[in-house]
């Protein structure tokens, strides 16, 4: 599907999301390399007390020094890409951030909470950070009404040229993020025949309480078993797609999942934090998911870069 | 085509110039930050003219109850320190209009307490028309997501 079929402004939005959202992939596993590689060169990482980290080499020792603090495993971020404003030096994101840690044991906290603002580049072709500030939100600290501009993006970039090679094409990952999020909502309002619409007819669930579970037969398991719980009305599951890698004529993606619950009479909770590894086929024209694993994400579980931690 | 049900446009679709998920969540954002830092402006900007707004008491702010700006002023009324989330669960599209479906979660911090909490969890259904090339909320229903509200049906183990 070529992306002229999209509007510019669409495959604008998705680029620049994509651009901000991966980052928390390689930050949250202390991937300094991968990180690091989501910025320019000669980009930068200021925090919100001003410090500044520039530059490969500084980017790296900032995913590091993070690394290292006590507590690091078992961390996501979470981000929502807000509005794009128009700057004298390009686009520049705003996104709202969440800090969630999950420890064995407990029930997942969320730690802190904040927004970025994200300065865009284009380098040959692709999308990359020139700077990130950090900023704090709460009661105090939070912008107020007109502290921060929110103007729509008028001039689309190129979609065209910045389409990144090894990435799916902009049509082709909007369908299987659509696949993703219909997986969830399925889930959360017992819909068998909804959650089964995107899973190959031999499509595989790797659950850790389940096993391997094949085909919709598997996947009414997987939902009996969930639905029978009666303080399961209430879940919402949030996805953030995080990274694509080709595999074959497939992709295999990444992506967070967070799971809230609200019972009523009780406070709303973050129940539970991991990740997806789904593999997507294409097969008489349409995506589908071929397998999806569900992974936990906690102190013990987080999937670490083999680097990690780094040394002083 | 790219279509997994009837009308169904999340993201792609065959034809050209069709907006994705990410164009219509921009009206859909910009509401949810105008709302967390208390800004009716941008809230407003949001919605197309006479847009019609259900709040989660079930209360429709026509023009008997004040239109929209009544509903924006008592949106502003609440403490700093709040974030909204959102995902988009479904977009259907009839005569150039897009309905979309999604999840909100509202998380408040308050700068005397050490850590973020979760405070509620809801449901947006929005109608977006197209104005001047963008898209804006012409109709929206907000509803609580809970055990009280939400009816999870249990699926049998063996079908039928």
């Amino acid at each position: 599907m070529a992306v002229t079929n999209l509007t510019a402004v669409t495959a604008e939005q998705l680029l620049l999301r994509d651009c901000v959202m991966r980052c928390a992939w390689y930050l949250d596993r202390g991937d300094s390399q991968g990180f690091a590689a989501c910025f320019t060169p000669d980009g930068a990482v200021v925090l919100r007390d001003g410090k500044r980290y520039e530059g490969t080499a500084g980017i790296r020792r900032f995913v590091a020094e993070a690394g290292r603090t006590p507590g690091f495993r078992g961390r996501q971020h979470h981000v929502q890409p807000m509005f794009v404003e128009n700057s004298p030096d390009g686009p520049v994101v705003v996104s709202y951030f969440q800090v969630l840690q999950a420890k064995v044991g407990e029930a997942p906290a969320i730690v802190s909470m904040g927004y970025y603002r994200d300065l865009v580049h284009e380098r040959e072709g692709r999308l990359l950070i020139k700077q990130r500030n950090l900023y704090r939100w709460n009661s105090e600290q939070a912008p107020r009404a007109g502290d921060v501009s929110v103007k729509a993006s008028h001039n689309p970039m190129r979609s065209d040229r910045v389409q990144q090679s090894a990435q799916p094409s902009i049509a082709d990952r909007l369908e299987m993020e659509r696949l993703m999020v219909e997986y969830a909502a399925a889930l959360d309002t017992g819909d068998l025949a909804r959650m089964a619409e995107a899973f190959e007819s031999d499509g595989e669930l790797i659950s850790s309480s389940l096993g391997k579970l094949i085909g919709p037969a598997g996947l009414r398991r997987f939902l009996a078993n969930n639905t029978k719980d009666p303080a399961f009305a209430g879940r919402q599951h949030r996805i953030f797609p995080l990274v694509f890698e080709q595999v074959g004529e497939g992709w295999r993606a990444y992506s967070y999942w967070k799971v809230e619950t609200w019972s009523l009479g009780k406070p709303a909770t973050v129940l539970a934090l991991g990740y997806y590894e789904d593999l997507f086929t294409k097969r008489s024209g349409r995506w589908k998911l071929a397998s999806k694993a569900i992974r936990r994400w906690n102190n013990e579980a987080a999937p670490m870069a083999p680097t990690w931690p780094e040394s002083e | 085509m790219f279509l997994s049900a009837p009308g169904l446009v999340h993201g792609a679709r065959a034809g050209s110039g069709l907006p994705g998920v990410p164009e219509l969540q921009v009206p859909l954002l910009r509401y949810l930050w105008g709302l967390d830092t208390l800004d009716t402006k941008v809230m407003r900007s949001a919605f197309a003219p006479g847009a019609l707004v259900r709040d989660a008491d079930g209360k429709l702010w026509d023009k008997r109850a004040g239109g929209l700006e009544a509903f924006l002023r008592a949106q502003v009324a609440g403490p700093r320190g709040a974030q909204h989330y959102l995902q988009v669960n479904r977009v259907t599209a009839k005569r150039g209009r897009y309905r979309t479906e999604s999840y909100w979660s509202r998380v408040e911090w308050k700068a005397d307490e050490p850590r973020p909490v979760l405070t509620a969890l809801g449901s947006f259904i929005d109608e977006l028309t197209e104005h001047k090339g963008g898209w804006l909320i012409s109709r929206r229903e907000i509803a609580l997501w809970n055990s009280g509200t939400v009816t999870v049906p249990v699926v049998a183990e063996v079908g039928g």
